[in-house]
């Protein structure tokens, strides 16, 4: 009867998935029995040993016969006992310290597993009693590279299937805005950066990470950059607040985001498009709305644009409600808030605003 | 238990073959048909817990039927959801495999299927996920690929680099690491962030032909956007 197989025998003339063999360890080496026929007998001291295997539970030998590399994996309980029992101090200490390195990357793992586990738990416990306070801050402790990751996918996939307008007075112009605007958040980790998208729905949009994406449908239905550049301040200030993150954590769970950004970046946006999140027509509560308008204004404020455009934009879409526009859906307007701008606006201290570096009837003419 | 691919190519199904008492493992949802002889008990592989950390872990509805010919002997066709080849091969006993969470279909009784948390590094990097499956054991099992499963031999210390999502499954004596894609191996913008896998033999490397990931990009450019 054949001896039964305990190891895998590894050559450059086998099978790439190895010969299962029988191992036998005596005093003076290793007879290696990969068939009735094929015995191979290794004297221990041409044996180099580490640890290996998807759980580092096994061990390696390697050798060379012949100028020819031979490898065996063992995860035997027994044979990797009589290894350790040698008495070759050389190979014994291989084996104590292969066998510390298995058991410390496994404890490693482990340790990993039940802090993250413990941590997540926390953080799931918090968000359950679902405060707003705690929500934040689990996003402000969510690493910004995860936005960009998120922000990156979902910004592709704004991006598909539209026409991008890579040059021209527009592209010119909402990126010479989007960098006075951007140039006032000094201290932000995010990268701004505007794309123009030739489509005649009323609609601009800011992700997570800073990417903005402006439609030219938003263009045609303004009277001057100032109002163009009103849209951009309270879209950017979106990002800044990091809305889009916390309505993300809101909807789909800590847990969620942790999964979808750590085991599949690729697919990312996809994950959450089955969890029934859409990452571009998230609607934000009336009270970030209102902060990202107030924030928006000021920033307009800090790059000496003047604030009439961005109120002049908000009355008058107040007054076209009905009118079918994404921006509309996604951002409900009242003559509320656009009399809250007013107010808040009048109690900045007055500077004469300095104009916007944009051509402004070529804008229009291109549209 | 006897098994055999019938219409093998872009639609196949496994038709397989049980005496009386026998039983297989198949992936929930991969039934197609059975003799009336065939029970399916949803016994949960490694119990309660066991399920429920690959339903949780793996982010999937994993869990196993058991198919079982309790009143008889009778076949069982099993089918994949994605077009694709289906691999059936033995388990030594001695090979442990790892296969991507979708790439498995069926597998004997005996055989033994764990899910495993990759290695910090590897999963925070990797973009087929944190989770794999490590199936170990002596018996039939069969994978399934999106497209053609194409097997890739590896000698001693034989390196291949191998896209992340075209993975369906390798031997766990090979070692791996997993890269930022180099530019040129992946389209950027239908794939997102590309990753690739440097496999270092000993062992076997079963990659499929097609990229789920880049056919679903691919679809979607057609499928009407909303405003
Ligand atoms: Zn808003």
């Amino acid at each position: 009867m054949d001896k039964p197989h305990n190891a895998l025998y590894f050559s450059r003339t086998h099978p790439a998935s190895g010969c299962p063999c029988h191992l036998e360890v005596l005093p003076g080496g290793l007879t290696v029995s990969v068939s009735e026929s094929s015995v191979e007998t290794v004297p221990l001291e041409r044996l180099s040993i580490k640890s290996g295997g998807f759980d580092y539970d096994h061990l390696i030998l390697s050798w060379t016969t012949d100028g020819d590399e031979r490898q065996m994996y063992v995860k035997d309980p027994i044979v990797i006992a009589s290894l350790a029992t040698l008495t070759a101090p050389e190979v014994s200490r291989h084996i104590a310290r292969s066998i510390k390195d298995t058991s410390r990357a496994r404890q490693a793992t482990k340790m990993w597993i039940w802090l993250t586990m413990a941590s997540l738990m926390a953080i799931l416990v918090g968000l359950w009693a679902a405060s707003d306070v705690l929500v934040q801050v689990a996003v402000h402790r969510i690493p910004i590279e995860w936005e960009h990751t998120l922000g990156e996918s979902a910004r592709q996939q704004v991006l598909m299937g539209q026409r991008v307008i890579t040059e021209g007075p527009t592209v010119d112009a909402v990126q010479n805005m989007t960098k006075r605007l951007a140039g006032q958040l000094h201290d932000s980790p995010y990268r701004f950066r505007a794309t123009v998208v030739r489509n005649e729905t009323v609609n601009a949009m800011a992700l997570p990470g800073g990417s903005v994406i402006v439609y030219t449908g938003l263009l045609k239905q303004a009277d001057s950059p100032e109002e163009v550049a009103g849209v951009l301040a309270h879209e950017l200030s979106h990002v800044v607040l990091r809305h889009g993150m916390e309505s993300m954590v809101q909807s789909a769970g800590l847990m969620t985001i942790v999964m979808v950004v750590l085991g599949n970046q690729q697919g990312a946006i996809g994950a959450l498009e089955r969890l029934g999140i859409q990452i571009t027509s998230l609607k934000f509560s009336r009270d970030k709305e209102t902060a990202a308008d107030l924030h928006g204004l000021h920033l307009l404020d800090e790059a000496d644009i003047s604030p009439a455009g961005m109120i002049a934009f908000f009355e008058r879409l107040a007054k076209s409600d009905g009118m079918p526009t994404a921006l509309l859906s996604t951002h409900p307007m009242s003559a509320e808030r656009a009399a809250r701008l007013k107010r808040e606006a009048s109690s900045l201290p007055r500077v004469s605003p300095v104009p916007l570096d944009v051509d402004w009837a070529a804008v229009k003419a291109s549209l | 238990m006897k098994s055999e691919i019938l219409y093998s190519g872009a639609f196949p199904m496994v038709r397989i073959e049980l005496l009386a008492g026998e039983s297989v493992k198949a992936e929930s949802g991969a039934m197609v048909a059975s003799s009336p002889t065939i029970d399916v008990d949803s016994k949960m592989e490694g119990g309660f817990l066991g399920a429920l950390s690959r339903k949780v872990l793996s982010g999937e509805k994993f869990f196993f039927q058991t198919l079982r010919a309790t009143r008889g002997p009778g076949e069982v066709l099993l089918a994949p959801t994605v077009p694709g080849d289906i691999l059936i091969f033995e388990l030594d006993g001695m090979n442990e495999y790892l296969v991507q969470k979708d790439g498995f279909l069926a597998g004997a009784e005996e055989i033994k299927i764990e899910s495993k948390i990759q290695s910090l590094s590897r999963g925070l990097l990797g973009g087929e996920g944190f989770f794999i499956l490590k199936i170990t054991g002596k018996g039939p099992l069969a994978l399934n690929s999106f497209g053609a499963i194409h097997t890739v031999t590896l000698q001693p210390d034989q390196e291949y680099i191998v896209d992340n999502s075209h993975l369906v499954a390798w031997t766990a004596t090979t070692s791996y690491n997993i890269e930022k894609a180099a530019a040129g191996w992946i389209a950027s913008l239908t794939s997102g962030e590309g990753f690739v896998c440097r496999f270092r033999g000993p062992g076997m490397v079963y990659i499929q032909s097609r990229n789920p990931r880049g056919f679903g990009s691919w679809v979607r450019q057609f499928l009407p956007t909303t405003e």
